[in-house]
């Protein structure tokens, strides 16, 4: 990268010092001939950085590192749970690894999520996971949630114009972002026009590679980033009767689907998995307090993934173990409440046979 | 904001097409200016305003009272000096007090006097250094008869404040600014394609090269010196001469461009100091309207060369001790000076002022490499860590384990480069394919694909807003 730099100071300085505009030129003319270097300049620079791999590094191509280095720890079949924060706080990766292989199971668990990760982006990065792991994932666990479903572009309310942002809406993202601001992924006209509005701002950057080569590195040799930290300190107090109500507020599930261009996302993405040689999918959510996130997940397990492992913690045993002091904040998890729900999840995944028979011994 | 951030260009495209539309009213235009003047210094902090309409207000009452009084009339020198004082009094103040409070904290401490006091962290306004100066030559041109006193404050304000070089220069003389202000500029090609010639370069200069080479320079400068090598501490100093140049000429660059937009012709500031061959060329090409101001406004009132040597030295070394200061509240700015002061000082003595004892070659190597070691104190947090590098230079010191990639050490290649080509020294190019306009608009389309895609998203603010 270090070359790069230079070769394009040397061009930049020519360029630079060199370039004089002639008073014979026309706009029209002149416009034509900027705008095709330009595209010249942007295409070179998008095949050199693809090539070589290089990217503008983000927290979430060193999760991708760190699950691509655990998968090639063993032999040992993979399964992948693939989320946004509620995973990132509530899968200890490693273990449930231990937990498993306690009961029999030789899987390793391998965490890919990272906050504020959209449908898209984890698309993305289940993708490259994909293309680069020494073996194919023996399952995929993806987790649903309204969140990602009713807001596709979910970065720009956490970091707008940021590495991740503007790496997120490829020309692909960005229609699918688009159908799902059709879908109700935006409320409201001055909504609608903000979203989109940023969409475009950001379209408009990935397209023209902004930043690619200043904060670029190949992304191979972006340091590794471990997807749970295991957080021990709340970020919210939330009062004792409310964690109560609403973590004993049972709802029946009613089958339902999600938005169209979720659903669409994720049957592509089954499509692509089985492809890629993934026989087992599921799909999950780790526990919330507020019942109405619950209730959405639980009831696309119902409805559009009914024919699916689908495993939503709505499960009343499990939220009474997890009404005490055990919440960052309402929806994601502190250290001890991940340890509870890492329990209970195991016992749903075995039961669910999605794992197939023990190999271990016990 | 700063020059290279999405923001800036959305303030001046709506700047630029009121202030041209208004083409008709000079009045208005000098208004909208001033207005956004206002905008643009208050978008860094809205607090930082009441401070220079207070330095603005002095400069303008000390030079209106001075035009009422006859030159050499006691209460008119009196009111100059109250007037040049408040202003260095502001500047002392908030650039200066928590250093000597500390400094004079440290010193009698170490003398075993217990003093009460401690720094109370003032915040330092963005561009006081700058604007300061500016009011002061105000100030002292009038009294000199080289510009009539404005009634006007609007346009004192407006040269004080004008945005294009109010944070970080150049500082602009206020006899070549103000008969600006009464021309009415004409709308031409050839003045936006002229200003933007200067924006692009110093486009290039900031944001395509000086925040890219940063990574070469802070992981080193900024962490413990130990843990690097000697090559790396060397080669983390050359990275940080070319990216001083690189961000302060670029800014001053992109100053001069913004403001031809507006038909102010501003003069420039760096004339390519890496390729001069002696301290005092060094001094008349870089930072060239600081050094100039410190001749006019300091060196020659102290008596300049006119004295014997060693008065000549004497003022030699004031002046860079003090230009030296005026770069940082911190020791290892008036380090960075008075190295300065005793290299033109020895200059002097060794070369008078004319002729060399040696040639053109060996002459550039010794100032660039003193320019380079000059460097180290003015970049290092510390003068512990200034030594730690200085010797690394000499080989003296136990080299640490990490190193800088050796692409560093192509980085004087950019510098001659820049300076060969600035200079005209690798060919004149009146005539070549890059005045044909398909040449043009073509590689200046292939030039901005280029930029953007080494544009820095995380924008580093500029080296010089520190000062």
């Amino acid at each position: 990268m270090n070359w790069v730099f230079i070769l394009f100071a040397v061009v930049a300085l020519a360029f630079g010092h060199l370039l004089r505009v002639s008073n014979r030129s026309s706009l029209l003319l002149g416009f034509g001939t900027f705008l095709a270097g330009l595209i010249a300049s942007i295409a070179l620079v998008r095949v050199f950085t693809e090539r070589a791999d290089i990217v503008r590094a983000t927290g979430f191509d060193g999760i991708l590192n760190h699950g691509l280095e655990r998968a090639a720890m063993d032999d040992a079949p993979i399964i992948v749970f693939s989320g946004a924060s509620y995973s990132r706080n509530g899968i200890d990766a490693d273990r449930l690894t231990t937990l498993l292989r306690a009961r029999g199971y030789p899987h390793r668990v391998i965490n890919l999520s990272m906050e504020a990760g959209s449908l898209m982006e984890r698309r993305e990065y289940i993708e490259l996971f994909m293309e680069r792991s020494p073996k194919t994932p023996d399952t995929f666990f993806i987790e649903i949630a309204h969140e990602t479903d009713y807001k596709p572009a979910f970065i720009f309310g956490n970091s707008k114009f940021s590495n991740r942002a503007i790496n997120q809406f490829d020309v692909n993202a960005t229609a699918w972002t688009l159908a799902g601001f059709k879908d109700g992924g935006c409320v409201g006209l001055a909504d609608c026009i903000k979203q989109i509005g940023l969409l475009g701002a950001h379209a408009v950057l990935n397209t023209m590679n902004i930043g690619v080569l200043s904060q670029g590195e190949p992304r191979s040799e972006v340091d590794t980033l471990k997807p749970y930290e295991g957080p021990t300190e709340a970020r919210d107090d939330i009062p004792a009767g409310e964690r109560n109500a609403s973590l004993s507020a049972g709802k029946a599930r009613e089958a339902q689907d999600g938005p169209n261009w979720a659903l669409s996302v994720r049957q592509l993405q089954r499509e692509y998995l089985s492809t890629k040689g993934v026989e087992k999918i599921g799909y999950y959510f780790p526990p919330v307090v507020p019942e109405d996130l619950r209730t959405y997940s639980a009831s696309l397990c119902e409805g559009e993934l009914s024919a699916f492992t689908c495993i939503v913690a709505d499960d009343p045993t499990l939220l009474a173990k997890l009404d005490q002091p055990v919440w960052q904040d309402r929806t994601h998890l502190l250290a001890d409440g991940a340890k509870i729900y890492g329990d209970w999840l195991i016992e749903e995944l075995i039961a669910s046979g999605i794992l197939g028979p023990e190999e271990i011994a016990p | 904001m700063i020059f290279t951030e999405p923001i800036f260009f959305l303030f001046l495209a709506f700047t630029f097409s009121t202030y041209w539309f208004l083409r008709k009213h000079r009045e208005l235009q000098l208004f909208l200016l001033l207005g956004a003047s206002a905008v643009f210094y208050g978008w860094w902090d809205a607090r930082f305003l009441a401070l220079i309409t207070f330095v603005i207000l002095v400069s303008w009452v000390t030079a209106l009272f001075a035009k009422t009084r006859p030159a050499g009339e006691k209460t008119r020198r009196l009111v100059l000096t109250l007037g040049i004082a408040v202003c260095l009094a502001v500047l002392g103040i908030f650039k200066y007090f928590d250093f000597f409070a500390e400094s004079s904290h440290a010193m009698l401490s170490a003398l075993g006097f217990n003093p009460g006091w401690t720094a109370v962290n003032i915040l330092l306004p963005v561009g006081i250094s700058f604007y300061v100066f500016q009011a002061i030559s105000y100030i002292v041109d009038t009294a000199r008869g080289d510009l009539a006193a404005e009634p006007r404050i609007s346009r004192v304000a407006l040269y004080i404040a004008f945005f294009p070089q109010l944070v970080a220069g150049p500082i602009v003389r206020a006899a070549s600014f103000f008969p600006q202000m009464d021309r009415t500029p004409k709308f031409s090609r050839a003045l936006l394609a002229s200003g933007f010639k200067a924006f692009l370069l110093g486009f290039i200069y900031k944001a395509g090269l000086a925040d890219n080479l940063a990574p070469f320079v802070d992981p080193v400068y900024n962490d413990d010196l130990s843990n690097w090598s000697n090559s790396a501490l060397i080669g983390a100093t050359i990275a940080f001469a070319a990216q001083i140049y690189f961000d302060f000429a670029g800014y001053s660059l992109m100053a001069i461009g913004v403001a031809r937009w507006f038909g102010f012709f501003i003069p420039k500031n760096f004339e390519y100091p890496y390729a001069s061959s002696d301290l005092a060329d060094f001094w008349r090409r870089w930072h060239i309207s600081l050094s100039s101001w410190l001749r006019d406004y300091l060196y020659i009132p102290l008596g300049g060369n006119r004295g014997s040597n060693l008065m000549t030295y004497r003022n030699l070394m004031a002046t860079m001790v003090l230009g030296g200061l005026w770069h940082g509240a911190a020791w290892t700015f008036v380090a960075w000076g008075a190295m300065h002061g005793a290299g033109l000082a020895v200059h002097r003595y060794l070369f008078g002022r004319a002729g060399r004892w040696i040639g053109v070659a060996a002459s550039l190597i010794v100032t660039q490499l003193f320019v380079l070691l000059t460097w180290v104190p003015f970049r290092a947090d510390s003068f512990d860590d200034a030594m730690n590098v200085w010797f690394a230079f000499t080989g003296l010191r136990e080299s640490g384990p990490n190193m800088l990639p050796a692409a560093v050490w192509f980085i004087p290649l950019l510098l001659a480069l820049d300076a060969a080509l600035g200079r005209k020294r690798l060919v004149n190019l009146k005539k070549t394919a890059f005045g044909n306009p398909l040449a043009y608009w073509g590689g200046l389309g292939v030039l901005v694909g280029l930029l953007l895609a080494f544009y820095p998203l995380d924008a580093q603010p500029f080296v010089y807003f520190q000062f």
